[in-house]
């Protein structure tokens, strides 16, 4: 990563990102973006940790997927790695909410009275669920309507713990696992691959047999501490305080110890410096044409689940024909984050394109289920990424010969939408529906015109 | 009632400028392809550029894409609704071809003129659409750039776009000296041109040979058979049979020059006007092979 100005908030992430990458999870990069090379499952686990999302980690057994979210989440949160594994859940389809969220006080309930004991994972902020689609997907709704929402419900009580980074690690389809619906996927902000690190850095890794290069981000008596405060009884608040004091004494050592560490502060200004971050105008005209390629139809009026997206291939080759389903709202949120942290990391004042199109195949490809005739196209590339992520990369940008990419498109058509808005934004109302109508060309144009026209409009 | 968000956003994008009107507006940046169209010389059939019928629906869409793009030059085309489209020549077929080149939309679809190669195939097996009611520009032949020779201006351009582009087309120095044959050429805006257009390459889709019958200017020899090596009869072909070549009468200054195919089913590689579009011009289309 290329070296930027001292004492920026930047500058102590980058040395999280960096420390980590370079002492506990190595691997190789396999992300760009404006010149520069992350490794893709540190870079958007370091962003989840910045904007506190929720990050999937594909990977196979062993591959170093919950390894990558213990040390992001004892680092960035100041945690012991001992008290973020101790509270982490392992998914098995025995789970049930009493063992994940809370359960009934026994003693209290023998003496007739009702009272909820909140479950480690839900009181500590930063959240672990290991090999997540081992567990049912009645449960896995459980956890991620918590997550998302920042509230857990348990009988009549409630902990409001407020969003928290969250990671959820899942092995490739095997019999003990059951699948995620897309409903449960979409609540994922993105998903990467922990990938094969690579021959030297294997060999490296083997020699570290007990993990001894773990102990200087461990600290057992600190986690006792926590466990007691945990295990007290007190109100959610008041041993958020206690947490909290623990998290700076741990905080203190990391420091000693050369960590950069982020303070409560630091991640607040952070979040704020973030969400001021505005879109050029690019980025924003190129996240528009995905948008509509994503959600509209020219023979079913939008996009939807329940009808065969084939029904638009006559229309032409955009997105919309080449996978099942639709957009949402979420994962328009999930981009528009994401993207922003990244360009805050690279200290831009404007999210670009490149932050865009880079982003947007990690916050989409879980969510988008591919045509067995999109798989067919590329069933031989060679590849470097998974299969869906690789289809995902290739159509958001430049796309193929047979199947042009939504960059490419956004690239074509840009010079006459930019007609349609100013036509628009110079009161020429009904000029920029007629063109906008041209421009769509009865369906066999870019669908934003569509859209556009639907707009000028009014209907 | 327009939406008020789209009006706000609209605000924000704008540029300070209210559009020009579209006849006026600058060409569309070029987009290149990604990789190489294969154009095999033998296919099954072809089918006349049309304003209806199977891909009516793509060839009013060509149509309307290329005189957005080129309105205002002779490559602009006729517009209607029913019937072949008439009155083609190697101009507008080039602006087709640019036309595809630049929107992956009409990529998609793979349909592309026919080469001069795949014409003499498809005349061969009999399956060349009417071929004695019209005849079809087929390509341009860079003779020299001599400022003497027909089109110099164009002709410059076209060799200026041919060294840019020859390490793509796999030229030498000295092959660029040769004439040329320049299958699928494609065009850009000259004001200065006569034509208002003037023919450049296409990297991954303009095809440039030589070819030997070009040695024969100033003759115009009779020919046996079909001219499926680079859609020209080859030298052993000629000097006997019912076809023609007809060819430049100069033998130097010749310039650039159209090759088509007459109603009579000869060749001739001597046309020095780029838009000779009477009512007998066609334009066959095919699928073409898709790039590896």
């Amino acid at each position: 990563m290329a070296k930027i100005k001292q004492g920026k908030l930047q500058d102590k992430v980058r040395g999280i990102y960096d420390r980590i990458g370079s002492d506990f999870y190595l691997s190789r990069d396999d992300f760009e973006a404006n010149g520069e090379q992350f490794n893709s499952a540190l870079l958007m686990g370091s962003l989840t940790e910045l904007n506190r999302g929720n990050m999937l980690l594909f990977g196979e057994y062993g591959g170093g997927k919950t390894t990558s979210a213990e040390y992001l989440n004892a680092v960035f949160n100041g945690l012991p790695l001992d008290l973020v594994k101790r509270v982490a859940i392992r998914g098995n389809p025995q789970l049930t909410e009493e063992k994940m969220v809370g359960r009934p006080h026994y003693g209290k309930m023998h003496q007739g009275q009702e009272d909820v004991v909140w479950q480690h994972f839900v009181l500590v902020g930063p959240k672990i669920f290991d090999e997540f689609n081992r567990i049912p997907e009645s449960n896995q709704a459980v956890v991620l309507n918590g997550v998302d929402r920042g509230e857990w419900n348990y009988l009549n009580d409630f902990v409001a713990t407020g969003r928290q980074p969250f990671f959820a690690t899942c092995n490739y389809a095997d019999k003990g696992n059951n699948g995620l619906i897309p409903p449960i996927l979409d609540r994922f902000d993105v998903a990467v691959e922990s990938k094969f690190p690579g021959v030297a850095n294997a060999l490296h890794i083997a020699q570290d047999y007990h993990n001894d290069k773990d102990r200087v981000l461990e600290n057992p008596e600190l986690t006792r501490k926590a466990l007691e405060v945990l295990n007290s009884g007190k109100p959610y608040r008041e041993a958020q305080v206690e947490l909290e004091k623990l998290v700076q004494e741990h905080e203190g050592q990391l420091t000693s110890q050369g960590f950069p560490v982020l303070s409560r502060e630091d991640k607040e200004r952070i979040e704020q410096e973030v969400r001021i971050i505005p879109f050029d105008k690019d980025a924003e005209q190129y996240f528009a044409f995905l948008i509509a390629e994503m959600n509209t139809s020219h023979k079913y009026g939008q996009k939807r689940s329940i009808d065969n997206p084939e029904g638009d291939r006559q229309q032409g080759l955009y997105l919309n024909a080449a996978f099942n389903g639709c957009g949402s709202r979420r994962q328009e949120k999930s981009l528009v984050r994401y993207a922003k942290s990244l360009a805050w990391l690279q200290d831009r004042d404007e999210v670009n394109l490149d932050h865009v199109t880079q982003v947007a195949p990690y916050v989409l490809w879980h969510r988008i289920k591919w045509t067995p005739e999109t798989e067919q196209v590329f069933r031989d590339h060679d590849r470097a990424d998974p299969s869906d992520l690789y289809i995902t990369k290739t159509l958001l940008n430049d796309g193929t010969s047979e199947i042009p990419g939504v960059k490419k498109r956004f690239a074509e058509s840009q010079e006459n939408y930019q007609r349609v808005i100013d036509l628009a934004a110079h009161g020429k109302i009904k000029e920029s529906a007629q063109e906008a109508k041209e421009f769509y060309a009865g369906g066999r144009g870019h669908p934003i015109f569509q859209d556009a026209v639907r707009d000028l409009e009014g209907r | 009632m327009p939406n008020p968000r789209f009006l706000q956003t609209a605000e924000r994008w704008m540029n300070k400028d209210v559009p020009v009107e579209r006849a006026k507006q600058k060409p569309k940046q070029q987009t290149q392809t990604s990789g190489k169209i294969g154009f095999p010389d033998n296919i099954p059939n072809s089918f006349l550029f049309s304003y209806d019928g199977q891909n009516g629906q793509f060839f009013q869409e060509l149509i309307a894409k290329n005189n957005g793009a080129f309105a205002g030059t002779r490559a602009e085309i006729p517009t209607g609704s029913s019937g072949e489209v008439k009155y083609m020549h190697i101009m507008k077929r080039a602006g087709l071809i640019t036309s595809i080149y630049n929107d992956s939309q009409l990529r998609s679809m793979n349909l592309y003129p026919i080469t001069p190669a795949q014409s003499e195939h498809l005349l061969k097996a009999g399956n060349l659409p009417n071929p004695g009611d019209n005849w079809e520009d087929l390509a341009l032949v860079l003779y020299d750039k001599s400022s003497e020779g027909e089109n110099p201006r164009e002709a410059q351009a076209l060799y200026e776009s041919l060294k840019k582009h020859k390490q793509d087309l796999g030229l030498s120095n000295s092959d660029l000296e040769n004439r040329l044959i320049i299958v699928n050429p494609g065009i850009e805006k000259d004001s200065g041109s006569n034509y208002g257009v003037k023919p450049i390459v296409l990297p991954g889709l303009t095809q440039v040979y030589t070819h030997e019958s070009l040695s024969k200017v100033g003759e115009d020899p009779n020919f046996d058979g079909y001219g499926l090596n680079g859609g020209l009869p080859l030298l052993n072909q000629l000097g006997s049979g019912s076809r023609t070549l007809y060819m430049p009468d100069e033998t130097e200054d010749i310039g650039l020059r159209v090759l088509f195919r007459d109603w009579d089913l000869d060749l001739s590689a001597g046309n020095w006007d780029l838009a000779d579009g009477d009512g007998f011009g066609r334009v066959n289309f095919a699928p073409q092979a898709r790039a590896p």
